[in-house]
């Protein structure tokens, strides 16, 4: 039987919730010179989203992740004068596979792909984020944020592929991940894939334990070793807060405090 | 009246000894100053107090207020009215200051503290200081100038009020105007709330300003001599050399730092498509 799938139109200047809950697989057409924002808050075990910018539009898609997902895969084509932001603040146990791939089509084009995850026990999450410059004059950015607790695992693959032609086009990719205990793991590959000269493109990917000596400044103020991971964590992850509405921002708070 | 005693301390670092045996009495109300050449523990003896991780004490006792400073986490240590002012303070990207502040003030208390009384004092404490207040909404020390920082460790000390509190070389970095400000907050804690401050420092300008009662200095990991404000007119003038002949000791020079491992390379990636393009 084939899937359906469930299509939404969107134009002018809103701001939409959606489920994607009982959905096969979803469709998020923007008409040109649009401003959206839509927030998915409820999921299905497997998700599939395509999203369809019109030209000249701005495009907001928001994911506050709290269950557990098997697999979400998104795939939006951005064209000339577009942009499309892609915010993913992920509290869920365990993650299959988070797959998203977003094609810059049109000249000035631009997205970017802010990602904060926190893991914990002996959760599993993986992502694959990648980009694909067709034409010039294009910008992404991927900027991810990571936290691994207990025996957790996080893994981020991200591929930003420069296409040939695609002059002054400007990539850019950045993965941090804080290890918490000795048997959490980070896994990233942040990908330059580059086939023109003319452009700009930098990646970078840190992953490291808690730094001591910020721990003990913390602590040396009264501050007790649960809290002071909690603020830090808090710190590493809040900036994440500031793209949502004040009730998941404070939801995303809680959250972030009740682990320690 | 609280009392910080130090007993015979011996502290290394990596494997190797920094403090060989360190003997130093402070109490609430003094100002204790201590000198000494670079390198020969100073900073070593605050830290090892405070209980930084990275120094190991394998000898000696720390006692304040009767009860054994050592067997006490880090926080504990604080909470129990220990104060250490950083010679480098953290940059901790993220952590919002008055978050940081707030979480502090609320260790030290029985009962949270009000947002009323908290901003009262933050904003008190920011203009003795003379810090603006938008700082408290800025991250954690991170990309404040040196003299905010070290101002910043002083803000922290005032709200803390602590009963003895260490001062890691807070003068450094700091322009003229920054250091009166500083020093007029060290001497008000002293005599309004009779805080006990042992101050590590290399100029004497510093000392002119907060008038310490004792001044004791460190050669070669330990304390050589105790004595009055005197001994800081005599090293600003005469140096150390001094403390070779009168106290038969060799000063050590600071051992060269091995320098580390540099690599430079390119971080860059070109793939050729399967197509072969």
């Amino acid at each position: 039987m084939a899937n359906s799938i469930t299509s939404y139109f969107y134009e002018g200047e809103m701001k939409n919730s959606v489920s994607l809950k009982n959905e096969d697989a979803v469709s998020f057409l923007v008409h040109d010179d649009s401003n959206i924002i839509l927030d998915i808050d409820s999921f299905d075990k497997n998700n599939k989203v395509s999203v369809v910018v019109g030209n000249n539009s701005i495009v907001k898609i928001r994911l506050l992740i709290l269950e557990s997902l098997d697999s979400f895969e998104i795939n939006a084509n951005v064209p000339r004068g577009s942009s499309f932001e892609f915010i993913i603040a992920d509290f869920s146990n365990e993650i299959g596979l988070f797959k998203s791939l977003i094609n810059l089509e049109g000249e000035n084009s631009e997205s970017s792909i802010h990602l904060a995850t926190l893991s914990n026990k002996n959760n599993k999450k993986k992502f694959n984020l990648s980009f694909n410059h067709k034409v010039g004059k294009t910008k992404s950015l991927i900027d991810c944020h990571g936290v691994s607790k207990d025996s957790s695992l996080i893994k981020i693959d991200g591929i930003s592929h420069i296409y040939e032609n695609a002059n002054k086009a400007d990539a850019n990719q950045k993965v941090r991940v804080i290890l918490f205990d000795k048997e959490s793991e980070a896994i990233a590959n942040p990908i330059l894939k580059i086939d023109c000269n003319d452009i700009k493109a930098q990646h970078a990917c840190a992953i490291g334990s808690l730094r001591e000596e910020h721990l003990y400044y913390l602590l040396s103020r009264g501050i007790e070793i649960n809290e002071a991971r909690s603020l830090i964590t808090l710190g590493y992850l809040l900036p994440i807060a500031k793209y949502f509405d004040d009730k998941e921002s404070e939801k995303i708070k809680e959250i972030i405090g009740g682990v320690f | 009246m609280k009392s910080l005693k130090i007993e015979n301390l011996h502290v290394e670092v990596e494997g190797k000894e920094i403090l060989k045996g360190v003997n130093l009495e402070i109490n609430e109300g003094e100002i204790l100053a201590l000198l000494g050449p670079n390198g020969h523990g100073k900073s070593t003896l605050l830290a090892a107090i405070m209980g930084n991780p990275r120094y190991k004490v394998t000898k000696g006792s720390v006692i304040f207020d009767g009860k054994d400073v050592l067997s006490m986490s880090v926080d504990e240590r604080s909470k129990a009215g220990l104060f250490l002012a950083f010679q480098n303070p953290s940059e901790i990207p993220g952590v919002v200051s008055a978050d940081f502040f707030k979480g502090a003030m609320n260790a030290h208390r029985d009962s949270k503290i009000k947002l009323f009384e908290f901003y009262r004092s933050l904003e008190e404490a920011c203009k003795e200081v003379n810090l603006p207040f938008d700082m408290v909404n800025r991250n954690l020390n991170d990309g404040f100038s040196g003299g905010e920082k070290k101002r910043n460790e002083i803000l922290q000390m005032i709200l803390l009020n602590p009963n003895i509190a260490m001062l890691d070389e807070i003068d450094s970095g700091l322009d003229v105007d920054a250091v009166n400000t500083v020093s007029q907050c060290i001497v008000k804690q002293n005599r309004e709330k009779n805080t006990g401050f042992l101050v590590i420092s290399h100029y004497a300008r510093l000392f002119d300003l907060i008038h310490p009662s004792k001044a004791a200095i460190m050669v070669n990991g330990k304390i050589v001599t105790v004595g009055d404000s005197s001994l800081i007119t005599r090293i600003d003038k005469e140096g150390y050399e001094w403390i070779e002949k009168e106290f038969n000791v060799s000063i050590k020079k600071e051992e060269d730092q091995p320098m580390n491992k540099v690599s430079i390379g390119v971080c860059a990636t070109k793939e050729v498509l399967k197509n072969g393009k």
